[in-house]
């Protein structure tokens, strides 16, 4: 029997339409009309498959990362595996408890308190009610949360409550740890003890599949690395053969250039451009993807916007080598009067960035979008990627000071 | 737990397997439970009083318009107008209560949806649960008032049970496949306030089915509910009931809770993607 295989992926596919309202419906009468002729509707569906035949097999104690640029379907291998979506074609099977880190906190209620929370929470993630009771004050002491238990959870900061969510989901029994990218919130401490608790669970035998954009973090927890592209696994293997794999074949697409056409129905993002010259032809592919240190840093956004008059904000995430935020950036949609940008077209802001204490690493930067319109931001914004080296003369920063960093607007 | 897991994940369905998964995760089921009735009492001075107070203004508004502005009090076989209809009331009430609740149950919950595996058919399982421990609020109202009004206990009473039952029964049914579709087309989750506030009238609660003519009472009869409250007021009262109305409400059941738990078994496959 072949009992060590906790994990068989067997040809899985998933299939996604698309609507495209084309042809949508002005008035009463059109709506009518597209309701009682069901074609016109079906005929503006575009077919997307976000998994294409992906076939793997996963062994007891295997730390599998789950690695890709955004939109190559890593989230949705996740999704089918932890169950909350069903592939169109192909099996799998899986021996053994699953514990899904797709979102922390899950079902949590903001009127019950940070106790009554933790046993809905826990059951959600598979728990019994006798192993809750066990590892009750367990939970309570890993989340830091002290004596704030016993307050209701709206009353808790943001930090609270994921710390909240992570104990509780590491405190748990389980075989195989699905996490996605959740590790990216909490402060650095928190981070480094849940990433212990991690490698802990690892070493006592449990199985984890893994999506992160810290490839440091990727190389230390994992030993096994699956690459998607548009679907499809084009690489797995070791940790070291997939992270150079990864490195070699992907970085061209976030590096400091990116161009595409990318956002939801009132906003398109087309170009990205990170430089540390003020003007560069937009031509010219790239700088260096090394960036020198007290020199001011050019992000250039191309956007442009399909309807007018709409209020909404471009702002910046400023991600280091681990896939923590480091910095958000707000308001980027004034124009050099102050004036907010609202007609429809074309336009392109720039904002000057200066790394003042920042380790050696490598940071992406990825705009976020919020507004009042359609409401949810980007989530698949595009990123640009730097690294950051120090000139040879200037000391070595302390590793954990956090980076700072100055920015202006620069619009036009 | 303990027995190791062995889980399928294709495109099929395997409804024995789902339901033993449901029974496997019953402890969620209690969890959701709590959490819907601790949360209806959390920040409240008086939340038990909250659970009655809707029923007793419905059975103040059936009193006033029914009773005294249409005069209908005479016509309930001799009994006091409140007790006679409060025991409609109740049918209905745990109907529409149940129905609403469990409509909106999977949508409600759209954040654990698109987040976690568990068989969906939880959360209207759970939220009708919750909505039954209120019902038995007002169920204890009942006694108290039918006590008041000098009712003496009998067998014929416990018949009560398994009619209220059904009541719960057809809501639930009904309730996860507007639930189900809902999911695809939010209209459904518009239409069911309006039939609720047209079918509290269209069925025998303030008024007894002997005032409807003949040739419009088997109009009356296709609503589901009619002969569950005439067959409750037989329980308690010994009134007159049909035994039609009452096999078509039996028969209802029968057919809206497997075709129910069917629509939603084999459509939360894409409960996530449609969300």
């Amino acid at each position: 029997m072949s009992s060590r295989k906790i994990i068989r992926v067997n040809k899985i596919s998933k299939r996604y339409l698309i609507p495209h309202h084309l042809n949508r419906a002005d008035t009463l009468r059109e709506a009518i009309m597209q309701a009682v002729t069901f074609k016109i509707r079906r005929s503006t569906m575009e077919i997307f498959w976000a998994l294409r035949d992906v076939s793997f097999d996963v062994m007891r104690g295997d730390r599998v990362a789950i690695m890709g640029i955004n939109g190559s379907g890593k989230s949705t291998l996740l999704k089918v595996l932890s169950r909350v979506t069903v592939p169109t074609l192909g099996t799998a099977r899986i021996h053994g408890r699953v514990s899904t880190l797709l979102e922390l906190g899950a079902g949590f209620h903001g009127d019950l308190t940070g106790r009554e929370n933790i046993f809905l929470n826990a059951t959600l993630l598979g728990a019994k009610r006798q192993e809750i009771k066990k590892n009750f004050d367990q939970i309570i002491e890993f989340s830091e949360v002290g004596h704030f238990i016993d307050l209701p959870i709206k009353r808790y900061s943001s930090g609270m409550r994921a710390r909240l969510g992570f104990a509780i989901a590491f405190n748990i029994e389980t075989e195989i740890l699905i996490i996605d990218e959740v590790l990216a919130v909490g402060d650095f401490a928190f981070r480094e003890k849940c990433i212990g608790r991690i490698r802990a669970l690892c070493e006592s035998g449990h199985t984890l599949l893994f999506v992160n954009h810290g490839n440091h973090l990727l190389k230390d927890l994992c030993n096994r690395g699956i690459v998607l592209d548009q679907g499809r696994a084009v690489m797995d293997g070791n940790i070291d053969e997939a992270l150079e794999f990864y490195t070699s074949h992907f970085h061209y697409i976030p590096r400091n250039l990116w161009q595409g056409d990318m956002g939801n129905s009132f906003i398109r993002l087309n170009l990205l451009r990170l430089s540390q010259h003020h003007h560069t032809s937009p031509t010219k592919k790239s700088d260096s993807d090394h960036f020198r240190l007290n020199h001011p840093i050019f992000l250039t956004i191309e956007y442009e916007l399909l309807q007018g008059a709409i209020d909404f904000t471009i702002g910046l995430e400023l991600r280091n080598s681990s896939g923590i935020v480091s910095h958000t950036i707000y308001q980027g949609n004034l124009d050099h009067q102050g004036e907010p940008i609202v007609a429809r077209g074309r336009h392109t802001i720039q904002v000057s960035l200066r790394i003042l204490y920042p380790p050696n690493d490598e940071f992406t930067i990825s705009p976020v979008i919020s507004g009042s319109k359609d409401g949810a931001p980007l989530a698949d914004a595009p990123m640009v990627l730097f690294s950051y080296k120090h000139d040879q003369h200037q000391p070595d920063y302390p590793k954990n000071v956090h980076t700072a960093i100055e920015w202006n607007w620069m619009n036009r | 737990m303990g027995s190791a897991l062995n889980i399928q994940i294709s495109n099929r369905i395997r409804f024995s397997e789902y339901i033993r998964t449901v029974w496997r995760m019953r402890s969620l089921c209690w969890q959701l439970m709590m959490r819907g009735i601790q949360v209806r009492y959390k920040q409240k001075l008086i939340g038990i009083v909250w659970v009655v107070l809707e029923p007793i203004m419905t059975l103040l508004i059936f009193v006033v318009v029914f009773g005294i502005l249409l005069g209908q009090a005479d016509n309930t076989h001799g009994i006091p107008y409140p007790l006679f209809t409060f025991t409609a009331l109740m049918a209905w009430q745990l109907f529409s209560t149940t129905i609403s609740t469990v409509s909106s149950s999977i949508l409600g919950n759209a954040d654990l949806l698109t987040k976690l595996y568990f068989p969906r058919l939880i959360l209207p399982m759970a939220s009708s649960a919750a909505s039954l421990v209120d019902f038995g609020i007002i169920f204890l109202l009942y006694i108290l008032m039918a006590l008041l009004y000098g009712l003496a206990p009998s067998w014929q009473m416990l018949f009560a049970i398994p009619l209220l039952l059904t009541s719960c029964g057809i809501g639930f049914g009904m309730g996860i496949i507007v639930a189900s579709f809902n999911i695809r087309y939010r209209d459904f989750g518009h239409i069911l306030p309006v039939i609720l506030r047209l079918g509290i009238y269209a069925t025998p609660i303030g008024w007894s089915t002997d005032i409807v003519p003949e040739t419009v009472r088997k109009f009356t009869a296709i609503n589901p509910i009619t002969g569950l409250t005439e067959a409750l007021r037989w329980s308690f009262f010994g009134t007159p009931f049909s035994t039609n109305a009452l096999l078509l409400s039996i028969g209802v059941v029968l057919v809206v809770l497997p075709l129910g738990c069917w629509i939603l078994i084999s459509q939360e496959k894409n409960f996530a993607d449609y969300i």
